[in-house]
Order: C-alpha cells, then sequence, then structure tokens
C-alpha cells in the first residue's frame, strides 16, 4: 500500500501541462496569516509603540502633562491579557455546547484582531464574545443574538454588535480558517490505511492526547506559523512519536528522503511552542496587568470621556458640512435651472456632473 | 359662462369644507401643476379657469391640454360620443386631450404629514390656491409668480427628493411587474409540460391492458416492450433517463487538491462518525455522506504539509499589515 500511495503521489496527474497549485496555497490563510517569529515579535511591538504615540496624545490634548505617569502596556503584556482571554474561549463553548470547529475559528480570529489593534484601543472581553458569535455563523453553526447574549452574564446585544464590523474589518474579511484539529482526525483515519499498523498499536487514548496538544496549541502563536497539518503531525509526535513517524513516510515522494527527517525541525519546534507556551496564563499577572489597563486605555474610545465626545463632535460636524454641501448644490440646480428637472445636458456636462456624483449615504 | 364670482365662491368657501381639505387639495394638485408649468411655458394661453356644469366638482379634475379643468365625470358625459367643443372655450377636444395628471411631479405637493397641525396645513393650501386663483386669473402676476419662486426656493430639496422617489417607485414597480409575468409564464409551461407527460402516461397504459386482453405475448414482454417506449419519449422524466445523459465531467481547474496521497477507505473506525453511520433511518438527510467528511479531513491532514515556514523579517509582498488606529 505504501509503495502505491508513493507511486501516485509521485506527481500529481494533471491533463494540462501546468503544475497546478496545492489547494492550500490559495487560502487567505496561507496568503495574509502566515508570520515568522521575528515578524510576529516585530507586528506586534509596533502596533503597540504607535498605540501608545496615539494614546499619549489624546490623554496629552485632555490636560497637558497627565501621560507623563502613565505606565502604558507594553507588546507581551498585551499578548498576556489575549492569551487570557483565548482560554475563556473554550469554556464558553462548553457552556453553548459549540463544537470544536466554532472553538478553534473564534480563537484564530481573536488571535488575529489583536495583530491589527491594540488591547488598550479594545478591551479583549467583548472583542471575545463578539469574535466568538462572529464564528458561530461563519463557521454555520449560527444562534440567535438573543440566546446567546442571555446565556452570558452581564451582556448586552449591542456589546457583540457594535464591534462586529471592526472585527471583521481587521480580519479583513476573510473568515475561512483551516484548522488542526480536522487534520489531526485526517492523519487517525488515514493511519487504518497503513498496512503494519495493527489496531492495538494505535489505541483510542493516543488520539486523545494528541487532541489535548492540538487544543494547547491554540493558545500559542503556532498556527500563525506553521500549517494546520504540521501542527497535527507534532501533536500526533508528542503523543506517539512512532505513529507520528510511519505515517510520515508513508507520505513521502518518491526520490525525497523520508519525509520525517525533513519534516524534523519543523516539527521539533512546534513541540517546543505547544509544550512551553500551551498553558493558560498565569492569573495573578494577568490581574496587574489589567488594573494598569484602565489607567492607560484609550479614552477616546471610552463612551463619555472627554475625548470621546470630542471625537464624536468632529464626525457630526463632518457629516453635517457635507449634508449642508448637498442640499446646496440641489437648491443651486433647482434655481438656477430654467426647468425644474434640470436643462438638457449636453455629453460633456454630463461627464462631469458623473464625476462630481457623490455616491455616499451619508 | 361662469363668473369669476363663482369661482371665488368656490375658493372661499373652501373653509367651511374643513373636513375634506384634504381631498380638496388633492384635487387641487393637478391643476396646479398646470399652472406652473404654464409658468415655465412662457405665459398662459387660454387659461380661464372656470367651469361651468362641473360646479361644484362631482369627482376628480382632470384638465385638458388648455388647462380647463372639468371633473371626470362631466368628461365623461360630454365626450363619449366622440368630439365635442370643451363647455369653457369651445374649441373642439376629444376624450383623450384630458389627462389626469397623476404625477405630482412639481411644485406645491406638500403632504398633510409634512405639517405639524391641521392648521398650518390649511394655511399652506390656501396660499396655494391663492396663488392659483391669481395666476388663473391673471391677478398680479408678477407678485405671485415671485411668491412661487420663493416657494420653490424653499422647498428645493423636498422636491427633488420627491420626484426621486416617484422615479424609483415606478422603475421598481415595471421591474417587478416584468418578473411576475415572467414566472407566470415559467409556471405555465411547466404546467402544460406536466399535463401533456400525465396523458402520455396514461395512453401508455391503457395500451398494455389492451396488449394484455388481446394478444397472446407474455406479460413480461410486453411491460418490457411498453418501458423501452417510455425511455424513448421525450417527456419522460424517470430515472432510466439518467443513462442516456453524458457523465458527469467534474470541474477541472488549476488547483491540487491533495487527493493523490491518499485513498480512501469505505470504512473507517471512527468514534466522531458513529453516531450518523448508525443512523439507518437516515435522518442525517440531505445528501449528508459520512465519507466525504472523511474524504476532506485526510485531505487537511496532507494539506501543506510540506511548506517550510516563514523566517526572518522581509515580509511579503501584497501583504495588509495596516494598523487599524482609527474607527
Amino acid at each position: 500500500m505504501a509503495a502505491g500511495n508513493a507511486a501516485k503521489a509521485a506527481e500529481p496527474q494533471t491533463n494540462s501541462s501546468t503544475v497546478k497549485r496545492p489547494l492550500y496555497e490559495g487560502s487567505t490563510q496561507y496568503n495574509s496569516w502566515r508570520y515568522s517569529p521575528e515578524q510576529l515579535e516585530q507586528v506586534r511591538t509596533s502596533l503597540n509603540a504607535a498605540a501608545v504615540a496615539v494614546i499619549r496624545n489624546t490623554f496629552e490634548a485632555d490636560e497637558p502633562g497627565s501621560s507623563e505617569d502613565v505606565l502604558f502596556l507594553n507588546a507581551s503584556e498585551e499578548q498576556l491579557l489575549v492569551k487570557l482571554y483565548i482560554t475563556k474561549i473554550p469554556q464558553l463553548c462548553g457552556h453553548f455546547r459549540f463544537p470544536e470547529e466554532v472553538e478553534a475559528t473564534a480563537i484564530s480570529y481573536l488571535k488575529r484582531f489583536y495583530l491589527k489593534n491594540t488591547v488598550m484601543d479594545w478591551h479583549p472581553k467583548n472583542v471575545m464574545l463578539t469574535a466568538l458569535f462572529l464564528a458561530t455563523k461563519t463557521t454555520n453553526n449560527p444562534i440567535s443574538l438573543e440566546s446567546y447574549t442571555s446565556n452570558i452574564p452581564k451582556t448586552s446585544n449591542s456589546d457583540v454588535l457594535d464591534l462586529e464590523f471592526l472585527v471583521s474589518q481587521s480580519l479583513n474579511f476573510e473568515f475561512a480558517v483551516w484548522h488542526a484539529h480536522r487534520a489531526l482526525w485526517g492523519i487517525w483515519l488515514d493511519l487504518q490505511s497503513l498496512p503494519d499498523i495493527s489496531e492495538d498499536l494505535r489505541p483510542q487514548d493516543v488520539y486523545d492526547i494528541a487532541i489535548k496538544h492540538v487544543r494547547a496549541s491554540r493558545f500559542t502563536d503556532a498556527e500563525l506559523i506553521y500549517t494546520p497539518s504540521q501542527i497535527a503531525l507534532a501533536s500526533l509526535a508528542l503523543a506517539s512519536p512512532l505513529l507520528a513517524e510511519r505515517w510520515a513516510d508513508s507520505k513521502a515522494v518518491t526520490s525525497a528522503q523520508p519525509f520525517s527527517a525533513t519534516l524534523d525541525p519543523t516539527l521539533g519546534s512546534i513541540k517546543y511552542i505547544i509544550t512551553q507556551m500551551g498553558h493558560p496564563p498565569d492569573v495573578e499577572a494577568v490581574r496587574e496587568v489589567d488594573r494598569r489597563l484602565k489607567l492607560c486605555k484609550n479614552p477616546e474610545k471610552v463612551p463619555g470621556s472627554k475625548a470621546y465626545l470630542a471625537r464624536q463632535a468632529t464626525e457630526q460636524r463632518r457629516a453635517e458640512e457635507k449634508r449642508n454641501k448637498k442640499a446646496e448644490d440641489v437648491r443651486r440646480a433647482v434655481t438656477q435651472g430654467g426647468n425644474p428637472f434640470g436643462s438638457e445636458l449636453n455629453e460633456d456636462e454630463k461627464a462631469k456632473q458623473l464625476a462630481e456624483l457623490d455616491d455616499d449615504d451619508d | 359662462m361662469s363668473n369669476h364670482a363663482n369661482v371665488g365662491g368656490w375658493l372661499k368657501g373652501k373653509t367651511v369644507w374643513k373636513a375634506s381639505i384634504a381631498h380638496t387639495a388633492r384635487s387641487s394638485i393637478p391643476r396646479v401643476q398646470s399652472t406652473s408649468s404654464t409658468l415655465f411655458s412662457g405665459g398662459v394661453n387660454d387659461v380661464s379657469g372656470r367651469t361651468t356644469e362641473c360646479l361644484p366638482m362631482h369627482g376628480r379634475p382632470m384638465p385638458c391640454s388648455y388647462y380647463h379643468k372639468m371633473c371626470e365625470s362631466c368628461i365623461d358625459r360630454l365626450f363619449t360620443l366622440g368630439p365635442a367643443p370643451c363647455p369653457i372655450c369651445q374649441k373642439v377636444l376629444r376624450k383623450l386631450a384630458f389627462t389626469p395628471r397623476l404625477l405630482r411631479t412639481l411644485l406645491f405637493n406638500k403632504r398633510r404629514k409634512d405639517f405639524f397641525d391641521l392648521r398650518s396645513y390649511n394655511d399652506y393650501l390656501e396660499e396655494v390656491e391663492d396663488i392659483t386663483f391669481n395666476l388663473v386669473n391673471d391677478v398680479d402676476i408678477p407678485k405671485t409668480e415671485a411668491r412661487t419662486l420663493n416657494h420653490r426656493h424653499k422647498n428645493a430639496a423636498l422636491i427633488e427628493h420627491l420626484q426621486r422617489e416617484e422615479q424609483y417607485a415606478q422603475a421598481l414597480k415595471e421591474q417587478e411587474d416584468l418578473e411576475r409575468q415572467e414566472k407566470e409564464q415559467c409556471a405555465l409551461e411547466l404546467q402544460r409540460k406536466q399535463e401533456i407527460e400525465r396523458e402520455e402516461r396514461e395512453m401508455a397504459q391503457r395500451e398494455i391492458i389492451d396488449c394484455l386482453e388481446i394478444s397472446t405475448k407474455s406479460t413480461a414482454k410486453v411491460i418490457a416492450k411498453s418501458r423501452a417506449e417510455t425511455m424513448k419519449r421525450p417527456f419522460a422524466r424517470s430515472t432510466t433517463t439518467a443513462l442516456l445523459h453524458p457523465p458527469h465531467v467534474p470541474l477541472q481547474d488549476d488547483w491540487y487538491a491533495y487527493d493523490d496521497p491518499h485513498t480512501v477507505r469505505d470504512h473507517y473506525d471512527d468514534m466522531y462518525s458513529d453516531a450518523v453511520r448508525k443512523d439507518q433511518e437516515g435522518i442525517m438527510r440531505g445528501e449528508y455522506r459520512v465519507e466525504e467528511a472523511w474524504d476532506r479531513a485526510l485531505r487537511c491532514a496532507v494539506a501543506g504539509l510540506d511548506l517550510p515556514s516563514l523566517s526572518g523579517l522581509n515580509l511579503s509582498p501584497g501583504r495588509g499589515d495596516n494598523v487599524v488606529t482609527s474607527a
């Protein structure tokens, strides 16, 4: 069987002359949400620095000199807070009995959101609820907003809905996520095709341990660096190195070395990540961070604060100006023309008017 | 002919009809439109505004091309037998010349709800009437025109908005009508086809029965023959037609879907799908096949297995790493 597989896997059979691209490489997960560890670090620190600068300015605009003694969060503290809320998602899913796909998707959304936004602007609590709600929808396991918010204490509908567009936008509307748990399931099924693995060599507990590792990997950055199948294989390797090796070998392309050798470094790093960072964060440390967050929150986002109201005022003024301008234009058109429907436009005027058309709805 | 007093009486007497102000307003609108359009067509030709037999109004006024107003019933009465002289200006007209101005596209089309209370609405209507009266009777034309213009300025935006609404509503209606017609046609076609097929089937059955009665061949042969004939018929929609169609060609594209490295077995020892597989009754209806789920899992297992991870800081081009600091 292994030889047969290998022969078939030699080169994808194509009728055309072009080489086909693997499907995963067409996915958004591969194209936009893949980072190296160094890139992750850089993205987070630059995001944090930019946010601190902006918030500092807002503080200064409010009362000059107030931002001197405010201790802003740094990138690793932000990450700690996000991690805590990531660990809350499985608890919520258990409460609602959502399938594992919802849980995994929501966690991915939360992670990706905080690669584009900072904790000081948006507190993870509501973002987490919104991400979970969004995940139920995008994975085709929807529940009504009513039943969602009524089952979570101290949550209103607007808490979830207000952030929905922001979260979607931060995800760049790329909602499809490939998950490691499905890959693990696939490996597990495929193991049954291997001729030399008898049933007692793959007891059910091996799978259980492996899936636990997959769940732990969700608390880490693994999915932002590695592909889901790699994470799955690494989890299996942690549970049973023998099985992992056998399976990987069976997938090898004919001429190359046994697969397991080439994959080893990758698997090694993943294993390290899972074991070292796959635990929930220390609650005390997080509480400390949360306390400091209250002080350095961006006042523009806090409804009711001076900066927030000022921001709202400027937005409204801008909208008002636009409206007035529009009304003025219409008035002019109606009174100047000899005809209430406007005079006969020649081609140039038509083109000009089309160009000036303001199509937005405000 | 009627005189000014009568017309004035009609106009001034409107305060008595407070309850039907709305109705009067609507009835006045078509006429008002005509006057405002005369504003733009450079003067008033034959408008005298005098309505003879038509006082008081019997029904909906419809102006003719010379802007004489008459209610619908009077128009019917006068013009049903053919062209007749208009009672006001004696010009010979046909019934066609009277068009109900339904489109309230022009001036003076504020509605009851645009006003806070009945009083201000009535005031507005009075103003409208006054202007109309003045225009129609050549009283103080320049001042009235100024008033009109003034009024229009104030409501330019509203007018335009209403215009647009009308157009949009019209377009929508037309579209809906078209769609409805198409649907009806399709339904009719389908019905016809079904009927034909039913008839043919019945005929075939009758033939079989007749054959069985009178023929000496074996029943099996007869039935087989009839079935062969069924297949030949164009409308036959049985499962046998599937064999006649060309085999389904799967989608061909440039993506490699990881179908090589594995073969999907018929049966897996799988804890997740136990419930589904035990389901003999087919509760999981709707074409859910466990095999497809297995297939997908297997593909996921190998997808990207050999992809090296990124390292270093060179960001790949075309990746939107925009920081969302606003909103």
